[in-house]
């Protein structure tokens, strides 16, 4: 069984187009900055939202098709969700709420998500976690062909996110049917996802495992993501010129690349660095922000660059904000790619 | 906030007072000796039979039509759509004679569908039990609409899409979500429309006339009374007091327990 998605939906001002295929048991997440159409993506798939033109098969069956008029209902499509607001039914307990959902006996789900204890509760009487845990019970009871999730950790707190991320990602293991997640925090795609789509205005701008999407990001928003620096040049042989600076890379590159180079890559120095690094500009400092044990040190120059240093790197430089500083990259840890 | 303001608390102690001064006069009236043998007179049984019926058919017309038109108003989006719902709660506000003359128009011997229903199917409709539960159901039906319209829209949707995600399909989505969800507005506008159904006089006496044991419900009843026998008018008045003491309170204890 797998899911395969390809639709187009348009709305007045806003439209997204998107395809790709999940096998059995390969979660996916979807990542995006906010309003770029990721709930919409997986309501166009249970039918939810009114979908232009596509096809969507879930398993053996096509549920949408606009070139053959198919188009089955919500509840006909074995479509499995898990809502950001989980909508457990109020006046229903949490065994009756999967119960209602369950074909077959709804027990099973009950003890496996380890919600025996809290089964004759209502939802209002549950924590974030637990309704989460309750509506992913609810959710697969229902023996869905395609579960989808949308945003599941966003209304927890940090502290209870850490705790149900594992759980889920432990859950999630176990489901055997092609398991779509919609998230805006890269940790839960590290985590709980086999690999990532990245939609952004409306379509998808990065597809493949999270490594390969944070190793070669090719937007702003996915090299945020993935901690990078990125930028747009133009290849010409050993070099890339990146608003009119030269910078030498590993492999010969030619036209419109991208290039992307680590915070850990970049060295910063007090003096103009002698030696191998070819690739040396002047800057001024203009941010420090702690980054776990490191700092991230913002440098605006003939190229803008954030570098990450040790803070004992940063107390011998005399890091501080307006600070002039020498920036080199080595020209083997520039990443480029075609644009 | 001044929490002494002498002015205000005269005025609201004249409104109360103006609100409840007809009900205690009508209550000090009741002729207590009296009660259990007017209550037991033929005519006090009789119309209270007739009204209960009456009010209890228009109010199951009210429910049966009322429900999947409110259903409508809430969530599906159309032209004319506010147009139709002004119109649909208009007798609310209608004086109810108005209502009984329009009733009249529509299903009286000569109306644009009574003069087809005679000719056709041989069925009159005007001055019988029929035309009394239509004079009810049209006044009070509006009642339940309202109430009902209100629960369906302010319940959100994302409880019936989760519904339709877990492959439950659309009739058993709407009893076993929607319904008791909404129940305490059913509820509420059930009783509201029963109240109404109950107390309904110009329509009636209109449309359906005030024919002894046919159409002839409580409140004509009263009316009637008042010139023949006044204390029995006071009992029958006081027994509808009651009855709206009860739905009233009934609602509260329902919203309550919420």
């Amino acid at each position: 069984m797998s899911l395969s998605v390809d639709v187009a939906v348009r709305r007045p001002g806003f439209d997204l187009e998107a395809t790709f295929e999940v096998a059995s048991g390969q979660v996916v997440a979807v990542a995006g900055p906010n309003g770029a159409g990721k709930t919409t993506l997986l309501r166009a798939i249970t039918g939810l939202e009114r979908v232009e033109r596509g096809r969507v098969v879930v398993g053996d069956i096509t549920v949408f098709d606009s070139s053959a008029g198919i188009d089955l209902e919500t509840e006909r499509r074995g479509v499995g969700m898990v809502f950001q607001g989980y909508w457990l039914f109020p006046h229903m307990t949490v065994a009756e709420n999967v119960a209602f959902a369950a074909r077959g006996p709804a027990d099973r789900w009950i003890e496996g998500l380890g919600l025996g204890d809290l089964a004759d509760r209502y939802p209002s009487e549950l924590s974030g976690g637990e309704a989460q845990r309750a509506a992913l019970a609810r959710a697969l009871a229902a023996a869905p062909r395609a579960l989808l999730l949308d945003e599941p950790l966003a209304a927890l707190d940090v502290e209870t996110r850490r705790q149900v991320r594992s759980e889920l990602a432990r859950h999630l293991a176990a489901v055997d049917v092609p398991v779509v997640l919609v998230t805006h925090d890269p940790l839960d795609a590290a985590l709980l996802a086999d690999w990532m789509l990245i939609l952004e205005n409306g379509r998808v701008t990065h597809s493949g495992t999270l490594t390969e999407v944070t190793r070669r990001p090719r937007t702003p928003w996915a090299a945020r993501l993935a901690g990078v620096n990125l930028y747009r040049g133009e290849g010409i042989g050993k070099g890339i010129v990146i608003e009119g600076v030269m910078l030498a890379v590993p492999e010969p590159v030619d036209g419109p690349a991208l290039a992307a180079i680590a915070p850990s890559a970049v060295a910063l120095h007090e003096e103009r660095p002698a030696g191998s690094p070819r690739n040396v500009w002047r800057g001024e400092v203009v941010g420090i922000e702690p980054a776990g044990s490191r700092l991230r040190v913002s440098v605006r120059g003939d190229l803008d660059i954030v570098a990450e240093v040790t803070t004992e790197a940063a107390e011998t430089l005399r890091l501080r904000e307006s600070a002039e500083v020498w920036v080199a990259v080595k020209a083997s840890e520039i990443e480029t790619y075609p644009a | 906030m001044n929490r002494r303001s002498p002015l205000v608390w005269a005025v609201a102690w004249v409104g109360i007072s103006f609100l409840a001064l007809p009900l205690v006069a009508l209550v000090a009236r009741v002729p207590w000796a009296r009660l259990a043998e007017i209550l037991a007179s033929s005519a006090a049984r009789s119309a209270l039979w007739v009204s209960l019926q009456v009010s209890v058919t228009a109010l199951v017309v009210s429910v049966v039509l009322g429900t999947p038109l409110a259903w409508v108003f809430a969530r599906r989006d159309f032209r004319g759509r506010s147009l139709l719902r002004t119109l649909a709660l208009l007798p609310m506000v209608l004086p109810p004679v108005v209502a009984g003359v329009a009733l009249l128009l529509a299903f009286g011997r000569r109306g644009i569908l009574g003069q087809h229903l005679e000719a056709l199917a041989g069925v009159i409709i005007p001055f019988t039990r029929t035309a009394a539960v239509l004079a009810a159901g049209f006044v009070a039906m509006p009642f339940f609409v309202s109430s009902a319209e209100a629960g369906f829209a302010s319940l959100a949707r994302g409880y019936e899409e989760a519904a339709a995600t877990l492959g439950v399909g659309r009739w058993r989505r709407f009893r076993r979500v929607v319904l008791p969800m909404v129940a305490p507005n059913l509820a509420a506008g059930a009783a509201m429309a029963w109240a109404r159904a109950l107390g309904e006089f110009g329509a009636t006496i209109t449309f359906a006339g005030n024919v002894p044991g046919v159409t002839q419900t409580m409140p004509l009843a009263v009316y009637l009374q008042l010139e023949q026998d006044p204390e029995a008018a006071f009992v029958l008045a006081v027994v509808l007091l009651a009855i709206s003491v009860m739905v009233l309170a009934g609602a509260r204890a329902f919203g309550r327990s919420r």
